[in-house]
């Protein structure tokens, strides 16, 4: 606050101290820097300083690196060979912090004898990383939390796996955990779903930090198994995609005392055990993983599991859905979701 | 023959220092080099001479502003004794800083980036910024015993992305459309290797482990990039730095290099295992 100031002035326009005789943004009169100041003068230093950064005429649009609509993994697919995941759960099981993890993963090294090769998508894997890494200045790792009505993205990676002698493209569907347990009251919902209904694997996610819950584990189980019902029934799944089940934020279930720990392995076996006899006819394969893909304590490393994940998911497969598969005409246009020819609408 | 390399890299990465100790080392001729100094009719020297200037002084470069970009200019000789002209554009890192966060440049850039026969890519080796999980640093300071303020959640921005993820992209978008690059070279200048020489490292070693998501990029061959990474001290100490000045063992670092007799011994170009002054040697090979 400048020292001769007498009036009851501010350089923010919003601010009715003179009226009021407090600060618009709830501070102390003596610590708002606005405080004493015109409109204008507050005007004058925003635009000096605005004026220092160098002119520089920005003619050519270089490529975005966010998530990708439907028509960027369209893209995508149609140009290479693409493995797509679609990673479904309900909200806060943890789907943006796998996504995220991998990114974290390659920039300290290759994962399992895969190595990075390239990614469309690099914003997306940052913003989503970001709550995770001291830059956020958080005191704990938290995620971003995909908003509802965002609807599907896809974060790229293009993959080398030493197993196969061509680059390996994998699109992670992104989407609201909120939509897919929609497909659970009204199969027709999960009509939408382009990406479950293109995936090579459906990978479910199932909390353990839910399941360590007293009053929410009874939940879990049978969430999970009305979501895979609802995109069954809703048509968007076929007999020739895999399915991985995984434990997700491992982490707090180590570290809990050994009687939740025990109950909470139990009940995610309990899970498999229930969604193979429920459902094993309806996938070519369902595997289980357990990962801590961004631990909150320090008891299992960042990624934990995400390597043996990441070798299913690029795995490859004696039956593959190829990218040029013939898809189903639906009614709703996103669930048209194939190669676009260019110029076509998704 | 007129040929033309493009010279990239984030501020501050080296790229002007480079650039003046090469006119140095190409006009004194006082080491063998793989390019050779032909005459000065390649144009006006006048933005070279000055820049090789402050670095016989010891004094650090002034950094490049993105309105004062310029193409510079030498006449030289090939290891087969041709003559060539070789055209160098003196870029600010804002304008490659602009196109990563911003996702845009201008087109005077666009054209310099596509008319450009390999590419120079430099990486302060002492400046890289690596990604730190919040984890860690609460585990750090727990184990010190002390306690991370607390302060307001920053939100995310470009300029918080890791080193290696803008060096990766920034290849990426030369290789993408619309500047769609035809040349494939990058030659890696990993600068102020001085720095880090203590470590021990090759400088492919010190890739792999400091900067690995590049070093798989490149290694993947995704985008057909052939490369080599070269660690470099165009320097040999710290420079004077305007308001800002030098600890009495920098000081005394460089009143060494003020007394060498020939301040291109001021230079060191490591490349698998070899060591020279010949900052030439990866601009041979970017145009071979």
């Amino acid at each position: 606050m400048p020292a001769e100031a007498t009036v009851l002035q501010c350089g923010n326009q919003e601010c009715r101290v003179s009226e009021t005789g407090k600060c618009v943004e709830g501070l102390a009169l003596d610590k708002c820097p606005h405080f004493g100041l015109s409109p204008s003068d507050v005007a004058e230093s925003t635009t000096s300083q605005e004026e220092l950064p160098p002119a520089v005429l920005h003619e050519v649009s270089l490529e975005k690196a966010d998530r990708l609509d439907l028509r960027g993994a369209s893209a995508v697919l149609g140009s290479a060979a693409t493995h797509l995941i679609a990673i479904i759960g309900p909200s806060f099981s943890g789907k943006t912090s796998l996504i995220a993890s991998l990114c974290d993963l390659f920039q300290q090294g290759r994962v399992g004898g895969i190595s990075f090769a390239r990614s469309q998508t690099f914003f997306a894997f940052e913003r989503a990383c970001h709550h995770s890494r001291a830059a956020s200045l958080r005191k704990t790792p938290q995620t971003e939390h995909t908003n509802l009505g965002s609807g599907v993205g896809f974060y790229h990676l293009a993959l080398r796996d030493r197993r196969t002698p061509d680059l390996v493209n994998v699109l992670f569907a992104d989407r609201p955990g909120e939509d897919y347990r929609s497909a659970a009251d009204d199969p027709s919902n999960a009509e939408s779903f382009a990406e479950v209904r293109r995936a090579d694997c459906v990978t479910v996610l199932v909390s353990g930090e839910r399941l360590l819950g007293v009053g929410p584990r009874h939940n879990v189980r049978q969430d999970i198994i009305m979501i895979l019902q609802g995109l069954i029934d809703g048509g968007v799944t076929n007999p020739k995609q895999r399915v991985a089940l995984v434990l997700t934020k491992l982490d707090l279930i180590h570290s809990a005392e050994d009687a939740a720990r025990t109950r909470a392995e139990r009940d995610f076996d309990g899970i498999v055990t229930r969604v193979k006899e429920l459902f094993g006819s309806s996938f070519a394969e369902i595997q289980t993983f357990k990962v801590a893909a961004a631990p909150v304590t320090t008891v299992l490393s960042h990624g934990h599991g995400v390597s043996d994940l990441l070798q299913f998911w690029v795995t490859p497969w004696s039956s593959p859905q190829t990218s040029n598969m013939p898809l189903p005409r639906a009614k709703r246009a996103m669930s048209r979701f194939g190669v676009l020819e260019p110029g076509a609408e998704a | 023959m007129d040929r033309s390399i493009v010279i990239c890299g984030f501020p501050e990465s080296g790229k002007t220092t480079y650039l003046a100790a090469l006119w140095h080392l190409i006009t004194a001729r006082a080491h063998q080099t793989a390019l050779r100094f032909k005459s000065l009719r390649a144009g006006d020297s006048t933005h070279l001479n000055a820049l090789a200037k402050r670095w016989r002084d010891g004094l650090t470069q002034v950094r490049t502003d993105i309105k004062t970009d310029q193409l510079v200019s030498m006449n030289l000789i090939d290891a087969k004794g041709q003559g060539l002209r070789l055209t160098v554009p003196d870029l600010s890192g804002e304008s490659y800083r602009v196109m990563f966060e911003d996702r845009e440049c201008s087109k005077s850039l666009a054209d310099i980036l596509t008319g450009g026969e390999g590419l120079l890519l430099f990486i302060h080796a002492d400046r890289i910024r690596a990604p730190h999980l919040v984890i860690d640093v609460a585990a750090q300071s727990a184990a010190l015993g002390t306690t991370i303020p607390d302060g307001q959640v920053a939100s995310w921005s470009p300029t918080m992305a890791p080193t290696q993820v803008r060096l990766v992209d920034l290849l990426q978008m030369l290789t993408l459309h619309p500047l769609s690059v035809q040349y494939r070279r990058v030659a890696i200048i990993l600068s102020a290797w001085d720095k880090v020489a203590e470590e021990g490292r090759t400088p492919v070693q010190f890739l792999e482990e400091q900067l690995p998501l590049l070093e798989q990029y490149l290694s993947s061959k995704a985008d057909g990039w052939e490369w080599r990474v070269y660690g470099v001290s165009a320097q040999g100490a710290d420079y004077e730095k305007e308001n800002q000045p030098l600890t009495s063992s920098q000081q005394a670092r460089l009143q060494e290099l003020r007394e060498l007799d020939e301040p291109t011994e001021r230079i060191k170009v490591l490349f698998e295992g070899s060591e020279s002054s010949d900052l030439t040697e990866p601009i041979a090979w970017l145009m071979s």
